[in-house]
Order: C-alpha cells, then sequence, then structure tokens
C-alpha cells in the first residue's frame, strides 16, 4: 500500500513533467519563459561535463557549510548565555524583540558598504541571517524549560553548570534543532540574493543572474534545480544528524 | 545596584539601549570608528524620523506594503484550503506530497531572474514571487493541522448531517488553526524576506531599493536608517499578525483555560 501511495505521487510528478514537455515541444510557451524539462536535463549534463557547474556548486556548497558553521557555533551559545542569565536578557530584551521580525536581508546593504563585494561579505551575511534565528531559538529554548525539571535537579543536588548541561541544555535541545532547522533554510534564500548582489565571486546565485543575462535559459533553470538540490541535500545530511543525536528525545516523547 | 536591576527589568533593557546609542555616539564622534563608515546614532536617529516627513518615502513604503500583502494573502486563500484539502483527503495527499517535496526546498529567490523573464519585472513579479514563497509553509502547516484533529470530530459532524463544505468551514479550518497559525507566521517572515530582497536585486521602488540606492551613493545615514526603516516595517507587520493571531486563537485558549481550571 505504501508503494503504491509512492507511485500514484511518482505518476502525478511524471505527468505534470510530461505536460509541461509537450507545452514547450507544441510551442504553446516560449523556450524563453519556459523551456521543455528535457532541455534543461541537457543543460545540466552538459555544464557538468564542461566542468563549469561542478566549480560553482563547490563555491556555494562552501560558503554556506562555512557560514552555517559559525552561525552555529557563535549563535548557539551567546543564545544560551542570553536564556540563562536573567540579567543578560532583561538588557537586551528590548533590542532583540524590537529585532526579532527583522527581514535578515537589510543586513546586506551595510555588509556590502562595510567589508566591498568579497567572499568575506557574503559568508557574513550568510552566518548572521541564519545566526539571528538559531540564536532565537536557542534563547527561548533555554527560557522555556519545563520548571519541574529544574526543581527536581535542584531537588537533587544538581545545580550550577552542572545543572545546566545536564538538565537544562538537552530540555532545549529540540528548539535549537528547529532553529537550526529554519536558520538553513534562511540560509540558502539569503545565499542566492547574496551572490546575485555580489556579482562576482562565482557561486550558483551568479550563474543563473549570469546565465540569465546571456539568454541561456535551460541553464538558468538548471542552476535554480542545483540550488534546491544543495539546500536539501544540506538539509538531509542535518536531519540525519538530528535524528541520531535526538533518538533520546523521540523515544522520550514517543514521536 | 545589580539587585536594583534585578528586580526592575524594563530599566535595565532602557538602560543597555540607551548605552549602545551613547557608546555609538561616542565612538563615532571620537574617531574611534570610521565616520566613512558609520553614521553616528544621533544622525542616524534624525534621518530616521526625516524620512517619515518625505513623500517619496511613502510612495516607497505603499509600494513594498502593497507587493508583500498581495503576494501573501493570495497565498492564504489559495494554500490554507489546499492545504486542509491534502490533509482531509488522503489520496490527493498521495498525488501531490511528492510535487510539493521536489518544489520545497528551492529557495524562491533564485527564482528572479525566471520570473522577471515570464512575467517581466513588475508588481506581478514581485507579487508572483512573495506568493510562491508563503504559500509553501502555510499549505503544509495546513496539511499538518488537518492530521491532528481528532477523528471523532469529524466522525460527529458527519454523524449530524454536515455537509463536506461545513465540515471545513466549521471543524477542519477551526481545529486546524493553531497549525496554521505557525505557518502563517512564518510566512510573513519569508514574505517580507523574499518580498525586500526581491526589491534590492531588481526594482526602482520601494524600500529595499531606498536602501540599495543610499549603498550605491554613499548615502551613509541613509543606509543606516533604511536598515532600521526595514527592521521597523518587519515588527510592526508581525505585531498585526500576532493581533489577529490572538483574536483568531481566542476560543481556543478559552477552551483550553475551561480545561485546566
Amino acid at each position: 500500500m505504501k508503494r503504491l501511495s509512492g507511485l500514484l505521487g511518482l505518476a502525478v510528478f511524471l505527468a505534470i513533467i510530461g505536460i509541461w514537455e509537450a507545452a514547450a515541444r507544441l510551442g504553446l510557451v516560449t523556450p524563453e519563459q519556459l523551456p521543455a524539462p528535457s532541455s534543461i536535463i541537457y543543460a545540466l549534463v552538459s555544464e557538468f561535463r564542461d566542468g563549469n557547474l561542478a566549480v560553482e556548486v563547490g563555491r556555494t556548497a562552501r560558503r554556506l557549510t562555512l557560514a552555517f558553521v559559525i552561525a552555529g557555533v557563535v549563535c548557539i551559545p551567546a543564545g544560551f548565555a542570553l536564556g540563562r542569565w536573567e540579567l543578560l536578557h532583561a538588557a537586551f530584551r528590548p533590542l532583540i524583540e524590537f529585532l526579532r521580525p527583522m527581514p535578515v536581508i537589510a543586513i546586506l546593504p551595510i555588509a556590502v558598504f562595510l567589508f566591498g563585494l568579497g567572499d568575506g561579505m557574503v559568508v557574513s551575511v550568510i552566518a548572521f541571517a541564519s545566526g539571528w534565528v538559531v540564536l532565537l531559538h536557542a534563547m527561548d529554548g533555554i527560557r522555556s524549560v519545563d520548571p519541574i525539571l529544574i526543581d527536581t535537579g535542584t531537588t537533587f543536588q544538581i545545580s550550577g553548570p552542572r545543572q545546566f548541561f545536564t538538565i537544562v541544555v538537552p530540555a532545549a535541545a529540540p528548539h535549537v534543532f528547529t532553529g537550526l532547522r529554519l536558520g538553513l533554510g534562511t540560509a540558502v534564500i539569503v545565499t542566492v540574493v547574496v551572490e546575485f548582489a555580489s556579482g562576482f565571486g562565482g557561486g550558483l546565485g551568479n550563474y543563473i543572474d549570469v546565465s540569465q543575462g546571456a539568454l541561456r535559459i535551460p541553464e538558468t533553470y538548471a542552476g535554480v534545480g542545483l540550488i534546491g538540490l544543495l539546500g536539501y541535500l544540506i538539509g538531509q545530511v542535518f536531519l540525519f544528524a538530528e535524528h541520531r543525536l535526538m533518538a533520546w528525545h523521540h523515544g522520550y516523547t514517543g514521536h | 545596584m545589580l539587585q536594583a536591576l534585578r528586580t526592575r527589568p524594563q530599566l535595565c533593557g532602557l538602560l543597555t539601549v540607551l548605552a549602545i546609542l551613547l557608546a555609538w555616539e561616542i565612538g563615532v564622534r571620537s574617531g574611534l570608528l570610521n565616520d566613512k563608515l558609520i553614521s553616528p546614532a544621533s544622525t542616524t536617529l534624525l534621518r530616521f524620523a526625516w524620512e517619515w516627513t518625505k513623500p517619496d518615502f511613502y510612495a516607497d513604503f505603499v509600494v513594498t506594503t502593497f507587493r508583500i500583502a498581495t503576494g501573501f494573502f493570495l497565498a492564504v486563500a489559495v494554500a490554507i484550503p489546499l492545504g486542509l484539502a491534502m490533509g482531509y483527503w488522503t489520496l490527493l495527499h498521495r498525488m501531490f506530497f511528492l510535487t510539493v517535496e521536489v518544489i520545497r526546498p528551492i529557495p524562491t529567490t533564485a527564482l528572479l531572474p525566471i520570473a522577471a523573464i515570464m512575467v517581466g519585472i513588475g508588481n506581478t513579479m514581485y507579487v508572483s514571487l512573495v506568493f510562491l514563497a508563503t504559500a509553501i509553509p502555510i499549505l503544509l502547516a495546513s496539511v499538518d493541522g488537518v492530521r491532528t484533529v481528532d477523528p471523532i470530530l469529524i466522525g460527529s459532524a458527519k454523524t449530524l448531517g454536515k455537509s463536506t463544505a461545513e465540515i471545513f468551514r466549521t471543524v477542519l479550518l477551526p481545529a486546524a488553526f493553531p497549525h496554521i497559525a505557525v505557518g502563517l507566521r512564518i510566512g510573513v517572515a519569508t514574505a517580507l524576506l523574499v518580498g525586500i530582497s526581491a526589491e534590492m536585486l531588481l526594482s526602482s521602488e520601494g524600500l529595499g531599493h531606498r536602501v540599495v540606492y543610499a549603498q550605491r551613493t554613499f548615502d551613509i545615514s541613509g543606509i543606516y536608517a533604511g536598515v532600521l526603516t526595514l527592521a521597523t516595517l518587519g515588527f510592526a507587520l508581525n505585531k498585526i499578525a500576532m493581533y489577529f493571531e490572538a483574536r483568531a486563537l481566542r476560543w481556543h485558549t478559552q477552551s483550553k483555560q475551561k480545561l485546566w481550571s
């Protein structure tokens, strides 16, 4: 039954691709607007064979990974600190609450102005954009830990840093992972924008922009698909890690 | 001193904001921070206030808000009914989940050049990008929402002779709404992010373009004031969304309170 339902989804997906192919072949849409799927796949394969595309994928993947790691390493501890120390939280609360729903891309013009159009600018904007979400979730995670857990710990004379690392952090971990997952989504969206804006230095965002400018439309679509695939693969690696690390939690809550 | 602050968190927050502004002002005025790269706090805040007296600022403001709001509401109008239907009829879900899963990881901003070719640069392009970016999280939240609805509720509604349309409106939508609300909130944030990004890259109007224009013309206070404006817009939109969410969920919180008290 499960297999059958998978096949139905696949059939509909293939049917959509088929209609798209037919529409493109029959000239219902111009190739400038919507090239046929077959020509997109052809463009993808031939660009990979030339070696152009692999370089761009490598660049984007490197930036995305680097920025995401920086965001995690800096923003998880920062969020933990803001969540743990009441005074620190009170001090930054107005600022955080005001900036919480900020469209993170707003930082782009400042970064371009301060750092120029180099790789440093690209990585710092991506790290900031994903890090902001991670920080907020880490902070909220620590603050929303069930007080009963903490009281129980205190009863068993587990207090101070030991309490924080053995009770509070594991209890907040699901929030942190949610933050990381949302942060990754933001990072992919922002990476494309920054690579567009950066103009040179390559990357898939730039590749899409350049191929569209050169009216190489199948290549543009191929680039868009690859970015989606890249985001998906990084997300899957991440989900795998989350599943491994959070196995105790899933067992505990029965999900 | 610390104890006094601990009992008055608001005061503590206010003092920090003032301290940051003061450090910023002194840092720039004393030359510690390069004044060619960062404008003093006072200049930035004055510039921010001054923007609100200019008619062209309001024009940009209206353009941006219109694009984001239209895209968002179109997404709400399409994605919630579709999501409810996909959650209710398993067959529909089986048919389309793969397609949704394939589209989902594509960052909407990457579609910008494609949208520019397909519909041309203009309001339609911005609105459709915001629509696409927002529709997916709302759709997925609606599907999840229906799945959490107690089957007994649906069964009772059927027994009472309600039509499918009535079940959707009076059972599924309210019961799934707490889930949908989460999707809507993510949707507002994404709409803003994608709308502003598109304006920064490809527009001659709107708040996103306004900041980028300031950056290109080395209008330093304009950049910082513009970023402040974007943050304020995000803050305001989020407050509005939260207000409506709280109103829509009032019955939910009340029924929970009744259950526990």
